[in-house]
């Protein structure tokens, strides 16, 4: 039953429900899962912050980075990170726009050099396009997995980095593959 | 050479492999059982594949690995052959391909993994239990195995050692015979959330004809063929793709998470996150959350993880057979999956199976029967 609350319970306080057991349930109220644990449809809104996004359209990159295929606009990449893009307002449109723009400038000519450039549209100039250099469904089998590990490891670095707003250093890597609590017992 | 060509030969294989088990003898060299696989296929860029694509994708992997590839008069089967071994390559759905073989199961194994892990966008049919249950029930059963193994999925060896001594936590057995029914009410005692099929043996036969087929199908959608009917296995093996693809369809109708608008705003999103329950907790958490997002066959899922509570984590993950994006949502006691809008079905079955066979057997996939759009 879909059920709107702002609190940790919900609390039906008129008789609207014809099923008296469920009526008296609703009544007493119905203890409701932590806010993090429901189904996350939106996952952006104009105050979430740039790190936070760093993650989702890190894995972006990647998954088009395994297709292979030519260049990706930016809109491609919104697309395919925000499922709900077509359902957003101009405001918040325009605020993933310009982060995911910085985003993936920034990508291209740090982390994952070695992989992705800038290319200019050539319908559009201002319009950037994200091309892949590296042809990964060529490498074989393990020399491919060593690569997404790798990816691994830049994205975690690169969300560590842009959440304490630090720039990029290349001989800098993560401590760590796993996130504190997350490390091998 | 087409389709009738083809199955005359392979009934006749299959005639020929009864003379040689009933005079106790070997078959000849480079020969084996008659054995069907199902292959999952997608472009190389993950989308779909038409019947164009299909062909030029396998005759590009073919030639890649040295086959020798002979086109015939249908247009969507091929014949593939390396060395003493030979595949029937049948495209009729571009998605899910038939490969029909004759040789020797252990060389056959070899190349097709080959191909699964050499090229990622080929992948298995991974049946859940109950479908493989079905499957059995349609017909006579004669036999299982079970394949249960908690300790591969978990990356640490120091649980893998405190897990010996748990009764259930490994479960391995193979029964043939007609009162394989009996033996797994029995199994069903002591190990109840252990039983993964790997294997489920059963026939079928036709009376008006004398003709009959026992078919083994495993956990990754392989067939391996005994009686004198190919047209029952190939019945048997249309059966089970039917119920896989509409499995798979499914998924991908209810779950894919998308929107309707046009691009211009005011979309509706559609769609529904999958929850896999687990119905007792993780036991390591950590160390499942690290396989799963290990980049490595067989769950093939790329994943940042964003630790939200120390047993909860979000994960924003590439599949990497189609290279779709998806996102995660974990505890020890759920997995949610938001499959990306052109995300592909065989993701979540691939999950489920290794759950099945890694995790707890009893987990079941419900899928909504409505989706609420927001």
């Amino acid at each position: 039953m879909p059920v709107v609350s702002l609190g940790e319970r919900a609390v039906l306080v008129s008789g609207q429900l014809k099923d008296a057991d469920a009526s008296g349930r609703f009544a007493e109220g119905i203890p409701l899962p932590p806010l993090e644990e429901v189904p996350r449809f939106l996952i952006a809104n104009t105050h979430t912050p740039k790190w936070r996004l760093a993650g989702a359209l890190f894995a972006t990159m990647v998954s088009f980075l395994r297709k292979q295929t030519g260049k990706f606009s930016l809109r491609h990449m919104l697309e395919e990170t925000f499922p709900d893009w077509d359902c957003m307002g101009t405001d918040l449109r325009r605020y993933l726009s310009s982060i995911a723009r910085e985003i993936v400038k920034d990508l291209c000519e740090n982390e994952l050099r070695d992989f992705a450039r800038i290319a200019k549209a050539s319908h559009s100039p201002n319009e950037p396009l994200v091309e892949f250099t590296l042809d990964v469904l060529g490498q074989d089998a393990s020399m491919r997995n060593r690569t997404f590990q790798k990816l691994v490891r830049l994205a975690y670095g690169y969300v560590e980095r842009t959440k304490a707003d630090r720039p990029y250093e290349p001989t800098q890597g993560v401590e760590s593959l796993w996130l504190p609590g997350l490390e091998p017992e | 050479m087409d389709r009738r060509e083809m199955a005359d030969i392979l009934e006749e294989h299959l005639h020929n492999v009864n003379v040689y088990f009933d005079r106790e003898e070997k078959f000849p060299k480079g020969r084996g059982p008659l054995k069907t696989y199902i292959v999952e296929a997608h472009r190389p860029d993950g989308n779909s594949l038409d019947h164009g694509d299909a062909a030029a994708t396998l005759v590009g992997i073919a030639k890649d690995g040295g086959f020798d590839v002979r086109e015939t008069r249908d247009e969507t089967l091929f014949q593939l052959t390396k060395g003493e071994v030979g595949f029937f390559f049948d495209l009729l759905d571009p998605r899910f391909w038939i490969v029909h073989t004759m040789s020797l199961i252990e060389d056959c194994e070899e190349l097709i993994n080959g191909f699964v892990e050499v090229y990622p966008y080929l992948d298995y049919a991974w049946p859940p239990s109950d479908l493989m249950r079905s499957i059995q029930g349609d017909g006579k059963p004669l036999g299982f195995a079970v394949d249960f193994d908690e300790t591969e999925l978990l990356a640490d060896p120091e649980p893998e050692k405190r897990l010996i001594d748990e009764p259930n936590a490994v479960v391995k057995f193979r029964f043939g015979g007609t009162r394989a029914e009996a033996w797994l009410s029995e199994l069903e005692r002591f190990a109840p959330d252990a039983l993964a099929f790997s294997m489920v043996k059963f026939a079928h036969e036709d009376q008006s004809t004398r003709s009959y087929i026992i078919d083994e199908l495993n956990e990754r959608g392989r067939f391996k063929a005994a009686g004198n009917s190919f047209n029952l296995h190939i019945q048997t093996v249309s059966r089970f793709l039917h119920s896989y693809r509409s499995f798979i369809l499914e998924i991908e109708d209810v779950a894919r998470i998308r929107s309707s608008g046009k691009g211009e705003g005011g979309g509706l999103l559609q769609g529904d996150p999958l929850v896999l329950e687990f119905p007792k907790p993780l036991r390591n958490f950590s160390g499942f959350v690290r396989e799963l997002v290990s980049c490595r066959a067989p769950l093939k899922i790329w994943g940042i993880v964003d630790q939200v509570r120390s047993n909860f984590v979000q994960i924003e993950a590439v599949d990497l057979h189609t290279s779709s994006r998806l996102r995660l949502d974990l505890t020890p006691e759920y997995v949610r999956i938001y499959l990306g809008p052109e995300a592909c079905g065989n993701t979540v079955a691939r999950l489920l199976r290794n759950l099945q066979s890694h995790v707890d057997s009893t987990i079941r996939l419900n899928i909504p029967s409505e989706s609420v759009s927001a």
